[in-house]
């Protein structure tokens, strides 16, 4: 799709353009995702990119699904491709797209439905496989993570989770400016 | 020097072997009948050598008498043990290492020059500090491994060898693999913590299980918060369809409607002069964020479009905010500054494209 390519190429070019800092994995994600210069690059990677997408179909307004892919491929750009899940986002070819989605949906349906209560009452702690079966869920939610082993997956869970909350903080900054309501909302802590 | 070793059972005249050791299998030659092959070896020589060692472990068959040092059973953990060496002991050179730590061995001499270990029945008093130095964890192993691999061998040389080395706390299982295992444990254990802070309220659950189910639902509501969000952003981008103008006049509306609408017309021809320039205030103007560091980027980089009707004074307030705040300002009050300049009377509007100018 045409849409996509300019927002591809625009969020690989600004990667490109970004130094490399130095940034061990194990370091805390969250202050990472928490400065205020992240934030800022990510809105305006954002900004960027949903102004691309608008002015290359002037005819149709972008859909959800796109503007989401937009937003997540500019979050991983802002993520360097230093983890998992960023590079997963932006590696991901057009022509599985489609595929892409139907498994994802099966997949969001299923959920572990083993509770918190270990199978066995006298059990004090729950079967591996309960621990195995979120795990395996885990990574089918996080992207590029789903062959990761266990202590790959916790980490990359953290680096995402706090970067889809610098995401959320920005895209609800954006959407209220654009929309024209009132100043001052705090972005959520 | 090994191999003649191996081939004369008895007692070995070997020159080439150290004082200490020769010393260790006179005083040892009353064990003989018991031990078999195993005093032929020095302590320093049998370490040395994974093969005899594997033949000494295959030749094994009194797991009692093999030191254990955490007060555990001690016929259990020679057993694991061997098994565990056994495998292990094709593997890695782990011998040098062993010969290398020389404060270590000393204290293997020092016994060498004191009693001897075995006893009748064959156990053999150990003396183990529980945890001595703070190596790594590979370190640990080697050291383990051959502090093992001699006491498997020699019951009566048992002692002297190097038992000192593991790092495993008292209680626990020393072999490799439980170490192994130890070392992912810590680590998941680790990562476990970080993501309990991440994720509000999971300060309360304890047990990987309902932890795990905890960051699950976070992520997945982020995700969905994610996906309202965009829904929002392409509605907003819908209502304000293909003009920019358009968009822009209803971003300023609520905040100044009086003082910006007029201007709108004569900034045109001005602002088609600046197109290049034009392009990135207006991604300034509209988002409000600290664009100067890109700035002279963005202006390469845009091509030419629509002209903006956007008031230049509003485009250069904005920049001029942006420079002098750097990035010390915080997201929501780069926005309020760039609405306030809004508010500005068009009046500076020429004196700031002079400055533009130049």
């Amino acid at each position: 799709m045409p849409i996509s390519n300019p927002v591809a190429k625009e969020d690989k070019g600004r990667k490109r353009k970004r130094g490399s800092s130095s940034e061990s994995p194990p370091s805390p994600p969250r202050r990472r995702w928490r400065s205020d210069a992240e934030h800022w690059i990510y809105s305006s990677k954002l900004l960027e990119a949903l102004r691309r997408l608008r002015r290359s179909s002037p005819a149709a307004p972008p859909r959800a699904r796109v503007v989401r892919r937009t937003a997540d491929r500019a979050l991983a750009a802002v993520a360097r491709g230093r983890t998992r899940w960023s590079r997963a986002i932006l590696s991901v070819g057009r022509p599985l797209r489609v595929k892409a989605r139907r498994p994802r949906a099966a997949v969001a349906a299923v959920r572990p439905r083993k509770g918190a209560t270990p199978a066995v009452p006298g059990r004090m702690r729950p079967t591996p496989t309960a621990i195995r079966r979120r795990a395996r869920f885990l990574g089918r939610l996080v992207p590029g993570c789903r062959k990761a082993s266990f202590p790959t997956l916790l980490e990359e869970t953290s680096d995402y989770i706090a970067a889809l909350e610098m995401q959320v903080r920005a895209m609800s900054a954006l959407a209220e400016m654009l929309s024209g309501s009132s100043l001052g909302s705090a972005p959520p802590s | 020097m090994l191999n003649m070793l191996m081939h004369r059972p008895v007692s070995g005249t070997n020159t080439s072997m150290a004082t200490s050791d020769r010393n260790l299998l006179d005083r040892l030659k009353w064990h003989q009948p018991q031990q078999g092959s195993y005093f032929t070896l020095s302590n320093r020589c049998y370490a040395n050598d994974s093969y005899l060692l594997a033949s000494c472990i295959d030749q094994e068959n009194r797991p009692t008498t093999i030191c254990s040092s955490y007060g555990k059973d001690k016929e259990e953990e020679s057993k694991q043990q061997l098994n565990n060496r056994y495998t292990m002991l094709g593997s890695s050179p782990l011998q040098k290492e062993s010969t290398t730590s020389a404060s270590k061995k000393r204290k293997a001499d020092a016994f060498h020059s004191g009693k001897v270990g075995c006893t009748g029945d064959g156990t053999v008093l150990v003396v183990k500090p529980e945890v001595e130095n703070q190596q790594s964890n590979s370190n640990d192993k080697k050291k383990e491994t051959s502090g093992e691999n001699s006491k498997e061998n020699s019951k009566a040389l048992a002692p002297m060898q190097d038992y000192i080395h593991v790092r495993a706390r008292r209680g626990q299982a020393t072999d490799r693999h439980s170490l192994a295992e130890r070392v992912r444990r810590e680590k998941i254990s680790e990562r476990m913590k970080f993501l309990q802070d991440l994720v509000p309220g999971c300060n309360k659950i304890t047990g990987k299980a309902s932890m795990l189910d905890e960051i699950i639902n976070y992520v997945q509501s982020l995700q969905k918060q994610v996906e309202f969000l965009s829904m929002k952003l392409a509605s907003a981008n819908s209502t304000l369809e293909y003009n920019i103008d358009e968009f822009f006049s209803k971003e300023m509306d609520p905040v100044s409607s009086t003082t910006c609408p007029p201007a709108g017309m004569p900034c045109e021809p001005v602002a088609l002069s600046y197109l290049p320039f034009n392009n990135s205030e207006q991604a300034v103007a509209r988002g409000g964020l600290d664009m100067a560091l890109d700035h002279p980027e963005l202006a390469l980089r845009r091509t030419m479009s629509a002209p903006a009707a956007v008031p230049e004074a509003f485009m250069d307030s904005c920049y001029t905010v942006t420079t002098v705040n750097g990035s010390s300002v915080t997201w929501d009050t780069n926005m309020r500054s760039c609405y306030d300049m809004m508010k500005e009377p068009i009046g500076s509007f020429t004196e700031k494209t002079k400055w533009l100018h130049h």
